[in-house]
């Protein structure tokens, strides 16, 4: 399904009562929204749950919404602060019980063909780096995910998290910084040196 | 430009985002510095990786599922609808009865002091004596002969 929406359109079709134009809105943004849950919160079964739950949102205070930003980054800011609650909510229950501590956001969506070595390697560095997310605390690794996966540009981040463009410059830099060190001895660079050595 | 400077236009350097003369002495820098080539090379595989990494999609029939349940709470609420239009009506006639009583009793303080003329005013001395030729009069003639029997 084409991710294009003509926002204006769509939301005059809502306000007049046209209960297809939240299905379009859906139809166009669950991929989007989906994905930041799921890195956001690693299980599946909570990324859907928070993803259904922001649209459930969305609905219900659509009429509401004023086209002074665009419909993607309020959606964005609404999965953000959704996937916030279930975070806490989901540290409050571990309080009480032992959970699966997210070890299942890597692999099971990956594929399965046959690969030649430097496939071998790229799936080695992609599970490096899915595990190194996980590590990072939940700011950076929003703020990331929103740059790296989504290909948001700096002031729609900053719209979302309403943060300056200044703090989203600095903590990707901070993110990646992480991550690079969090990686060490899986990139390629820091492989070609442990070998020479 | 020094290595601390460089480390700080690694991210913007990653997304394209310094100016001409500022990637020019960055480029610079990075020729020559060698620590600071391995370190830009790092992040940028890790760029890299996240480029080539499998975009996760929303699990199949997800919209239907979204659709199913705002349907299903928008049913939820109209069938609420009569039974709360229902309450609604009870707690008006609840609240025209309370208000009635409280301004009859509020009616019957303020006259409290004026008793004799309420009383006179409502005495049936008012009221005109009925014609016996009128309708009223037959009718007071017909039970009146209806009580002697």
């Amino acid at each position: 399904m084409s991710e294009k929406l003509n926002e204006p359109v769509v939301l005059e079709r809502f306000k007049r009562g046209d209960t297809s134009a939240f299905k379009d809105i859906v139809l166009a943004y669950q991929d989007r929204i989906y994905r930041l849950c799921r890195y956001m919160l690693g299980d599946p079964h909570n990324a859907e749950d928070a993803a259904q739950d922001t649209f459930l949102k969305a609905y219900q205070s659509l009429k509401n919404f004023k086209p002074d930003a665009s419909l993607y980054t309020w959606l964005y800011r609404i999965a953000v602060n959704t996937c916030i609650d279930y975070k806490r909510k989901s540290a409050f229950e571990s309080l009480f019980k032992h959970t699966n501590n997210g070890e299942d956001i890597i692999a099971e969506e990956q594929s399965t063909e046959p690969s030649p070595e430097k496939l071998y390697e790229s799936r080695q560095m992609t599970d490096a780096l899915q595990k190194a997310l996980k590590k990072l605390s939940q700011k950076l690794r929003t703020i990331i995910v929103m740059k790296e996966i989504e290909g948001l540009p700096y002031e729609d981040i900053a719209r979302v998290l309403d943060i300056s463009i200044g703090t989203v410059k600095s903590r990707i830099s901070r993110a990646r910084e992480e991550l690079r060190d969090l990686m060490k001895g899986f990139t390629p660079i820091e492989r070609t040196n442990h070998e020479n050595r | 430009m020094r290595c601390s400077r460089a480390k700080k236009l690694f991210s913007p350097y990653i997304d394209k985002a310094l100016t001409k003369a500022e990637t020019e002495l960055f480029d610079a820098h990075i020729r020559d510095c060698k620590k600071c080539r391995t370190m830009l090379e790092e992040m940028q595989a890790i760029h890299n990786t996240f480029s080539s990494m499998e975009r996760l999609n929303a699990p199949y029939a997800f919209t239907t599922r979204v659709m199913a349940t705002i349907d299903e709470k928008r049913t939820k609420r109209l069938s609420l609808f009569p039974v709360l239009s229902r309450l609604i009506e009870a707690a008006v006639v609840i609240l025209v009865i309370i208000i009635g009583s409280r301004a009859g009793s509020l009616l019957g303080k303020t006259f409290a002091g004026q008793k004799t003329t309420i009383v006179s005013s409502l005495s049936l001395d008012a009221f005109e004596s009925v014609q016996p030729n009128s309708i009223g009069g037959a009718y007071i003639a017909m039970m009146e002969g209806n009580n002697e029997k």
